[in-house]
């Protein structure tokens, strides 16, 4: 901070000697993150004639995202204020303040004239204007600690996108990011902390660093690391089985409306029962089982599933980009249905179906139970069910085989025939 | 996180399932079959793992079609005839006198080339007995799902093998072409096209893929008169579509005849020739061609046959390859499927990548294959090689890129070589530079392209490549300049 902090006092300096002897020096409207455009001005924490010193919170400023405290870079002394609070959309780069130097006579002061100004010294005002932002921002970082700070919000809402993760602090920076860094001041603890990495493993990569400056949008990083993460894995999906297998049972007309170009694969799965298992605790379980291993597959696609049920709990997803490269996550991928049990040789007939939360969160028809013979020893269980999955959705097919491998890991049968 | 608790117990509480034991059985961890590059390095890799390990292969000698009659053998060919053209055709202007004939000794080009395969094949046994890989000289076929019946090619006792987990990678097989009857003799297969006894005056070549590319070089070189039949109106399928045209112009200055947009209606043997039969795809028209030698390279499909499918119910695409799922395994979870006989690029080293990872899955339930990075290399002269994605596929996906290119006749070291031929070509991001593909042609491309492949796997963008000092004079500083052009002007260029 300190750094850039004296070289932007240095061209300010240069400015004033050069324009106008003993001139105000302009407070613009900062940056306080890349992609921010424009700002509010909640309020000022310092009045015309008030001295401050470095560090000290001049404004708070409202931006799309959050609200933040902007910290005085240097010494100095409040002259006028331009703009007031309550006042928004304020573009960034736009004075909104003079400050004077401590020790500045305000009485002989001259003001600044920002047109003059824009002409030969603009470039060097801009340069100097970026700097000045980068350090406010990460000064920020480091004092305000509520869910204002715009990277980490950001690089938060990155994350949740699969493509950026947390840098891996133990690496070697590529050249381009070295260089980067050194050319912007940044250093590389700060780097590894705070800029999203999309690169594999969580490996810094140029396009990072530019996102990060605003020189790109992160979009463009977000694109490119998604055109390759697609290209990564084995082209799976609609594939065409030789012999199609025969006997597919008619999908039951109960079906939820929103599951249209369908497909139905019907589950057999037979499992053999211990002394101590009643029949309802094995329905008990294996409906558990079901849930689970549905909330898995969706969890493996989807994080926020980790903790949420079922898909028609989240909001909606209004992502046009993800809605065109996967389909959104509240799209249900698949269905589970027609869950029946086929007890065999058991002498238990105590059966009390748990179907109603169930039913609930998978949305299946009431189980239905049949043929419980009495009295013998070993046991078996057939369970049947169907899962229904929308062919029309990229990934639906890869959600049941996940189903199906979570299932059969969480409840691994005796025999298993998929039809 | 979730609600399992009560499931695990329910789990516990399950009868662990009772193994069927015959006496002529074995019991292993892994069962392997195939021994090509996928099914062997597969194996090692399990046993390397701690797993008690089976390979069965019933070719004779390991390393599958690589190493017995496809990449091993023909690069042997390419070599040498390669070096017998330069010696021939280019020894003077290299200041090299020859008193007497430069010639071809077609027996002792095949022995060179036996003795490689014959070292290499040996050596992977080694490495079996290293490693305690339990190798079956037979044929594998499923009985059920976890035993597979060894029929041994020397007629013993047949074997069957218990197995907690059965990788199947038996390979491909050439698709041969509907009503061409190949005899190896005068029609032959790639396999056929490496063992010629002499040189054909005449050759004809079906397929204008990497196969057909490369023997068509070796036989050139070697005197015959070569053409090249391809459907398509392009030959080196996958290639970049720049590269693939710049490669066909090289190839035809050096005497290769292209017929492409060409289709093959019929080719019969006629005593010592062979009558081909060929349309014009767009217009129609006929032509008939006589060759000596028709070598059928249209491409190679799953190989499955003999491996009792049915007693396991594996699924088989329209195209016959095994389904899996992203790691590999079929609907029998413990069964998986790497290789040519699966989804993906038929290539020896895909395969390896997916044994390893198939290996990695077993034991540690995870494992990796980055189908974005797989190089591809055609060894003729230039070499033409490539890995990531190409400029037709960045269209396509509306990926803005800019493209870097390097002459090699800028090159320092190709000059001096006297082999300037061919470009150093790269594909990067317009904004963040990260490199998306590198297409090569060029002397030693092949060799240059796990650059790329490095540079893909980090993530790297093309300034990496441009500031990592490349050693002077080499070919590689064409590729550092090519990095370069992609968002700065090339030094030497």
């Amino acid at each position: 901070m300190g750094a850039s902090l004296s070289l932007m006092r240095g061209a300010t300096r240069r400015f004033r000697i050069s324009a106008c002897l003993n001139a105000a020096s302009l407070f613009k409207m900062p940056a306080m993150s890349p992609t921010m455009t424009e700002g509010g001005i909640v309020s000022w924490k310092v009045k015309a004639g008030d001295k401050f010193s470095a560090g000290d919170v001049l404004l708070e400023v409202e931006t799309d995202k959050a609200t933040i405290d902007v910290e005085a870079l240097d010494d100095g002394i409040m002259w006028e204020v331009l703009e007031q609070e309550g006042a928004s959309g304020i573009p960034v780069g736009k004075t909104i303040a003079y400050l004077a130097e401590p020790g500045d006579d305000l009485a002989t002061l001259e003001k600044p004239k920002e047109e003059q100004s824009s002409n030969k010294e603009q470039p060097k005002e801009e340069k100097s204007e970026k700097k000045s932002s980068t350090a406010a921002q990460s000064s920020q970082a480091k004092d305000t600690k509520t869910q204002s700070e715009p990277s980490s919000s950001k690089s938060e809402k990155n994350k949740k996108s699969g493509i950026f993760k947390s840098a891996n602090p133990n690496q070697k920076l590529f050249p381009s990011v070295e260089l980067l860094l050194h050319e912007n001041e940044i250093s590389v603890e700060d780097a590894l902390e705070k800029i999203p990495a999309s690169g594999p493993k969580g490996r810094l990569l140029k396009g990072d660093v530019l996102a990060y400056l605003g020189r790109i949008s992160s979009e463009s990083v977000e694109n490119v690391a998604k055109f390759i993460s697609l290209r990564e894995h084995l082209d799976l999906s609609n594939i065409q089985i030789a012999q199609p297998e025969a006997p597919k049972q008619e999908p039951k007309k109960e079906e939820v409306a929103d599951l249209k170009p369908s497909n139905v694969v019907s589950f057999n799965a037979v499992y053999e029962l211990n002394d101590e298992l009643t029949t309802s605790d094995f329905m008990l379980d294996f409906e558990r089982a079901l849930q689970d291993a549905k909330q898995l597959a969706y969890a493996e696609r989807f994080p926020e599933f980790a903790t949420t049920p079922s898909p028609s709990l989240l909001g909606p997803s209004s992502d046009l980009f993800e809605d065109i490269v996967s389909p959104p996550v509240t799209r249900p991928r698949f269905q589970v249905q027609n869950l029946s049990f086929d007890f065999k040789k058991t002498s238990l007939s105590n059966i009390t179906p748990s179907g109603d939360l169930f039913d609930e969160i998978i949305g299946t028809p009431s189980s239905v139970i049949k043929d419980v013979p009495e009295g013998s020893e070993s046991r078996n269980v057939s369970v049947k069910f169907d899962v229904k999955f929308d062919e029309g959705l990229v990934d639906s097919a890869l959600f049941v085989n996940n189903f199906e491998d979570n299932l059969l890991t969480i409840i691994p049968p005796k025999e298993l025939v998929v039809a | 996180m979730l609600r399992t608790s009560g499931v695990r117990s329910f789990v516990r509480s399950f009868k662990a399932p009772q193994l069927v034991r015959f006496a002529s059985t074995k019991d292993f961890d892994v069962v392997v079959i195939g021994g090509g590059p996928g099914g062997y390095v597969s194996a090692i890799k399990n046993a390397q793992l701690g797993l008690n390990t089976a390979c069965i292969e019933k070719r004779g000698s390991l390393g599958g079609t690589c190493l017995n009659v496809g990449c091993i053998p023909s690069k042997s060919l390419l070599n040498n005839s390669h070096l017998y053209h330069q010696i021939k055709h280019e020894a003077k202007t290299r200041g090299i006198s020859i008193n007497g004939e430069v010639g071809v000794d077609m027996a002792s080009l095949q022995a060179a080339k036996e003795k490689a395969v014959k070292g290499l094949t040996g050596g992977v046994e080694m490495l079996f007995k290293k490693n305690k890989v339990a190798y079956f000289k037979g044929e594998g076929s499923f009985v059920d799902e976890h035993t597979v019946n060894v029929k041994p090619i020397d007629g013993s006792e047949e074997v069957k093998l218990n197995a907690k987990n059965i990788i199947i990678a038996t390979g491909s097989e050439v698709t041969p072409f509907p009503g061409i009857e190949i005899d190896e003799e005068r029609i032959v297969s790639s396999t056929g096209a490496l063992e010629l006894k002499e040189v054909p005056k005449r050759l004809a070549i079906i397929g204008g893929g990497i196969i057909g590319l490369e023997m068509a070089s070796v036989w050139l070189r070697l005197g015959s008169e070569v053409t090249i039949i391809e459907f398509q109106n392009a030959i080196g399928a996958g290639m970049d579509g720049e590269v693939a045209k710049q490669t066909q112009k090289l190839l035809a200055k050096q005497g290769l005849k292209f017929k492409l947009g060409t289709k093959v209606t019929k080719g019969v043997r006629e005593g010592e020739v062979v009558k081909v039969e060929v349309e014009d795809a767009k217009s129609g028209k006929k032509e008939e061609l006589e060759a000596d030698v028709l070598l059928v390279a249209i491409g190679r499909r799953p190989h499955t046959t003999g491996l009792n499918l049915e007693a396991v119910g594996l699924e088989k695409d329209n195209k016959g390859r095994l389904v899996i799922d992203s790691e590999f395994r079929t609907k029998v979870p413990h069964i998986r499927v790497i290789g040519d006989v699966t989804f993906g690029p038929m290539l020896a080293h895909k395969a390896e990548e997916e044994g390893i990872a198939a290996a990695e899955y077993i034991k540690n339930g995870h494992g990796h294959v980055n189908y974005a990075n797989i190089p591809a290399v055609m060894y003729t002269h230039p070499e033409v090689a490539w890995t990531g994605a190409n400029e037709e596929q960045l269209k396509e996906q509306g990926i803005k890129y800019k493209v870097g290119k390097f002459p090699f006749v800028a090159n320092s070291r190709a000059k001096t070589n006297l082999d300037t031929d061919g470009f150093v070509k790269f594909l990067a991001d317009a904004e963040t530079q990260r490199v998306l593909g590198v297409h090569i042609i060029g002397p030693n491309a092949g060799e240059m392209i796990a650059e790329a492949g490095l540079a893909l796997e980090y993530g790297a963008s093309t300034e990496d490549i441009a500031r990592t000092c490349h050693a002077h004079p080499t070919l590689s500083e064409a590729f550092k300049e090519a990095a370069l052009a992609t968002f700065d002007k090339p030094i030497n260029f």
